[in-house]
């Protein structure tokens, strides 16, 4: 092993690979940056690139990309509200506003660290659990997975600010979203009014492009001024502050790293679920609770941390037995096979030293990007200040190329571009884009995984309380619903009583 | 008339002849060589990159390139919605120049059809040829009690997973317990291959039909092979008796096809060059090479009347089973 | 505290957004009745959650004492007075931050569904050259030298990403 582990750090560091590792995190870094392209898109383009190579030069080209995105993907979140790829949406949530406040490069210094640490983090735990990895996959099927989507939709009603019922509406919106198109249990096709495009359901990228980033250039074009409302200098010592709050907030990163990571290990499970989970989970557990959604920074620390834990969570299916553990290794295992490396347990029984290096590549890449993002921060904070009437457009174009470039449908820009319409008119009239969001990337899954484990059943609707992993998310599905609605509004009446008396 | 005038005029005179008359003499002229490949190509593939189809592909370029008459590029577009049924239906509407060709999957495009509204009609287009076949086997967890089609046969109902009811799997599911007569009772669909593989292994589903290529790299020894759908046996699976033993031999052809296509009315010339270059590189020992070393044996290779006949035959054979398939 | 007039609820926008939600939730209702029972489960579980939900909002805002109750429901205090008043303190600031005027919102959209209808038929790159530079010294009303400088880059810089890098056609054929 420790043998496999140096020449992994030699082929990763010696001759000329470094050049391909740092061409590889730029690369990953721009394509996290510009929305709709990402991690699958960026590894797709390096594929043909490194045929020629030697396989450890191509996968450390590779795994150096795939690592620097999820960074990438978070400079647009916070600077423009627009997710660089679908796993940073909830970095939006509060990076966003905190640009709003003025604190565009505190956000930024906050997203760098947890970045790089969380997937410091991931990998960690990566190396650590590979005794157990196949016990955990082999735990989790279809009725693990609902139990655990409905502990997140659940939570909904919580990150309904101002008006309840307009915010549970909006989830209950984006659940009936995620029914479009066909349906793998029935065979039915739903809601695709006679077309082809809408097979698929709506995709959600462009959703999301609509939702977030489009909605934003209009309410930019109309609302005149600059993206931050709060004019300030940008200083370096904001971003510093930035990098110490991942410090400050230790147990959230802890906690959000450690989620991150196990959902990247259960495949089936993608990045947007993790980031978005983790951000639940810190602002269920957190005393600032109301301030989430309004730039609180425990929410940026949760949100990036899980985001690229995940891919060191992620890696551990995917090398030890072959099974993507998301979406983008999925690609990596196509690169695998094109350069003629074993997919499945054979990989970590001939090439351990290709497995090092590629984890060795993600933690370099994860670092240098992060560094480069300290280092610029202040300068991209001053992006904020620039007056709306230019960013829109800017905006606008990147996000018809973002929805267009990956599938080359023009349709998914029309899809964009009427989420846009819809998403400011959202904002507008007071419903929360936020908790649509949960709805959908949460109702595809939840149906799937509930009509599966009915079908797997010889109990019917038992089978979630029979098998103990599901059974424990159940109990704790109970437990939260009682904390919100009860304990929760007791422990604020009791506080008012108190302040009263 | 002044002398540059009449100059100007037969100038004029003799310009407009020769403009009618050189068209005339091409168009008489003897059939020049057609002239391909002058521009890159499109090659358009049906799933997200990093699909099986997709890696064969990929892998299969530099040999396709070789074997061209001329030097160009290959492009690689990947369209993957509706299960493939977009990328179908655009190379259907591609001009047919030869500068956009694919990868099919039949019987997935066959089965498409009779699920969603498609574009296009498979008969129409131009076949290249078949560049691989799979071995799919049917399989079950290793802790189930099934050893031998006869358990099967005999079990009340056999818990199934598939790829999703496009899918090959479900579909050689679907005729082989007709056909062999064992109850599937309900199917349970997962998304991706992967982790149809996985269910089945974790036990919440009891078997799967799959592409044994693919359960040999990622769950050999965790899955009991119970039959191969082939006329012999597997070498990789030596002692999985074949559907033909087992004494259903009309099954032996239920396999996935990644065929090579064109858009309809290609020319015959252009057509041929591209199933020549395409069957010498799906043969070359480099790219066999390949297959071997990526778990992923090249086999079957037919060129393009062939796989033609194997398409139409496909979609002959769905008319009999679309009554197992819900209605559109 | 100064009370902000509510205008009747006809002249609410906000009335007419809601309603078209109304009419999307029963379009999900109604059109995922004929399914079989396992296709329409989930549209009609989440189909009737939201079906009243949006109903509620439309009566709250036709009659102010609804919407009062309505505050109080939030966090489960029924007779907690001190909810209705953060509750409705919270709509005033909420909705006066994005004041806009419907027209307004009517060019700005013709400019991106124009924006789109370029792409549709010119491709990436001619659409977005000319939308950006017509955006910008048309509706924005910048100088011919920025717009153009700017127009310049952004198209410079979507051509080496898109075109070089990922092979995108620039320019839509006519016959492709």
């Amino acid at each position: 092993m420790a043998e496999a582990i140096l020449t992994g750090l030699v082929e990763t560091i010696g001759g000329v690979t470094p050049i391909y590792l740092l061409v590889g995190a730029l690369l990953g870094l721009i394509f996290g940056v510009l929305p709709g392209l990402g991690g699958c898109a960026c590894v797709a383009l390096l594929i043909p690139f490194t045929y020629g190579m030697p396989p450890h030069q191509a996968m450390v080209m590779i795994a150096a990309a795939f690592g620097a995105v999820p960074f990438g993907g978070s400079i647009s979140a916070i600077l423009l509200n627009v997710p660089g790829t679908a796993p940073n949406i909830a970095t939006t949530f509060d990076g966003y506003p905190m640009t709003q406040k003025g604190r565009a490069g505190e956000a930024i210094g906050t997203s760098a660290a947890a970045s790089a640490l969380g997937a410091v983090f991931g990998l960690l735990i990566l190396v650590m659990l590979i005794p157990v990895v196949r016990a955990i996959i082999m735990s989790f099927g279809p009725p693990e997975f609902f139990m655990m989507i409905m502990f997140g939709l659940v939570s909904i009603p919580m990150f309904t600010r101002g008006n309840f019922i307009k915010g549970l509406f909006a989830g209950a919106f984006g659940l009936m979203l995620a029914f479009v198109g066909f349906d793998l249990t029935t065979g039915m096709l739903r809601y695709s009014f006679g077309t082809l495009y809408l097979y698929d359901g709506i995709k959600l990228i462009p959703l999301v492009i609509g939702i977030f980033a489009i909605s934003e250039a209009i309410n930019l074009v109309t609302k005149g001024g600059t993206v931050a409302r709060v004019v300030s200098k940008h200083k370096f010592s904001d971003v510093i502050e930035g990098v110490k709050n991942v410090f400050r907030y230790k147990v959230t990163f802890l906690r959000s790293s450690a989620l991150g990571t196990l959902i990247g290990i259960i495949p089936g499970m993608g990045g947007v679920i993790a980031n978005v989970f983790a951000w639940i989970t810190a602002a269920q557990l957190s005393p600032n609770r109301e301030k989430f959604g309004t730039g609180e920074v425990e929410g940026v620390v949760a949100s990036e941390s899980a985001n690229n834990s995940k891919d060191g969570g992620a890696l551990l299916p995917t090398l030890a037995f072959g099974i993507p553990g998301s979406a983008e290794m999925a690609v990596l295992l196509g690169a695998f096979l094109l350069h003629g490396l074993p997919v499945g347990p054979r990989m970590m029984g001939e090439h351990l030293d290709i497995v090092w290096a590629i984890i060795f590549a993600l933690l370099i890449s994860n670092i240098l990007v992060a560094l480069i993002g300290v280092v610029t921060a202040q300068h991209l904070a001053r992006l904020s200040g620039v007056r709306g009437n230019i960013v829109a457009p800017i905006i606008i174009c990147l996000s018809f190329m973002g929805a267009f470039a990956i599938t080359g449908n023009p349709y998914d820009i029309l899809v964009a571009l009427i989420f846009g319409f819809v998403g400011f008119l959202m904002v507008r009239h007071d419903f929360s884009r936020l908790t649509l969001i949960l709805g959908f990337v949460l109702g595809k899954l939840a149906e799937e995984s509930f009509h599966q484990s009915l079908i797997m059943s010889d109990t019917g609707v038992l089978i979630f309380l029979q098998r103990p992993i599901a059974a424990s998310f159940f109990i704790l599905l109970i437990l939260l619903v009682l904390f919100l609605n009860v304990i929760l509004p007791m422990r604020r009446r009791k506080a008012r009583q108190q302040k009263e008396g | 008339m002044k002398k540059g005038r009449l100059l100007i005029l037969l100038g004029c005179i003799f310009l407009g002849m020769l403009l009618v008359a050189l068209p005339l003499m091409a168009a008489c002229a003897p059939a020049a060589k057609v002239e391909y490949p002058t521009q890159n190509i499109r090659y358009i593939v049906h799933s997200k990159v990093g699909g099986g189809f997709d890696v064969f592909s990929r892998a299969l370029g530099p040999y396709l390139l070789k074997n061209l008459p001329r030097e160009t590029n290959i492009i690689y577009e990947n369209i993957s919605g509706a299960g493939g049924a977009e990328s179908y239906a655009m190379v259907y509407v591609a001009k047919p120049d030869g500068y956009t060709i694919g990868l099919m999957n039949v019987p997935g495009a066959s089965v498409s059809p009779y699920i969603m509204p498609v574009k296009y009609d498979l008969s129409k287009f131009t076949y290249l040829g078949r560049g691989c076949r799979s071995i799919h086997g049917l399989f079950v967890n290793k802790k189930s009690p099934y050893h031998s089609l006869k358990d099967l046969q005999q079990a009340e109902i056999v818990k199934f997973a598939a790829v999703g009811i496009a899918s090959t799997s479900y579909l050689m599911g679907i005729i082989a317990a007709k056909e062999c007569g064992f109850n599937m009772g309900e199917v349970v669909q997962y998304k991706g291959g992967t982790a149809t593989i996985t269910a089945v292994v974790r036990g919440d589903t009891e078997a799967l039909f799959m592409d044994m290529d693919s359960v040999y790299s990622r769950a050999k020894g965790e899955l009991r092979p119970i039959l191969t759908l082939d006329t012999e046996r597997y070498a990789l699976y030596p002692d999985t008796p074949s559907i033909v033993e087992l004494g259903y031999p009309e099954l032996a052809g239920l396999c996935n096809n990644k065929i090579f296509y064109g858009p309809p009315d290609m020319p015959a010339e252009i057509a041929k060059i591209l199933g020549d270059a395409l069957w010498k590189a799906v043969n070359d020992p480099g790219f066999i090479a390949w297959g071997e070393k990526a778990d992923r044996a090249v086999r079957g290779q037919l060129k393009a009347d062939e796989a033609r006949e194997l398409s139409l035959g496909w979609m002959q054979k769905l008319e009999k089973y679309k009554d197992l398939y819900p209605q559109k | 505290m100064s009370q902000r007039i509510k205008p009747k609820f006809w002249r609410d926008a906000g009335f007419y957004f809601s309603v078209l939600l109304l009419i999307s939730v029963v379009l999900v209702i109604v059109l995922s009745l004929p399914f079989p029972y396992r296709a329409k489960l989930f549209p009609l579980i989440v189909g009737s959650i939201a079906l009243p939900l949006i109903v509620i909002d439309i009566l709250g805002k036709i009659s102010t004492r609804i919407s009062n109750k309505i505050g109080a429901l939030r966090s489960a205090e029924l007779f907690d007075t001190t909810a209705v008043e953060k509750y409705q303190s919270a709509q005033t600031t909420q909705a006066e931050g994005t004041q806009i005027s419907y027209p307004a919102l009517l060019k700005i959209a013709l400019w991106f569904i124009g924006y789109f209808v370029l792409y549709y038929f010119l491709g990436y790159l001619p659409a977005t050259i000319i939308f950006l530079f017509c955006f910008l010294k048309f509706y924005a009303h910048y100088s011919f030298k920025i717009s153009a400088v700017i127009t310049g880059v952004a198209a410079i810089a979507l051509w080496a990403i898109f075109t070089v890098f990922l092979n995108l056609p620039p320019i839509k054929w006519f016959f492709s």
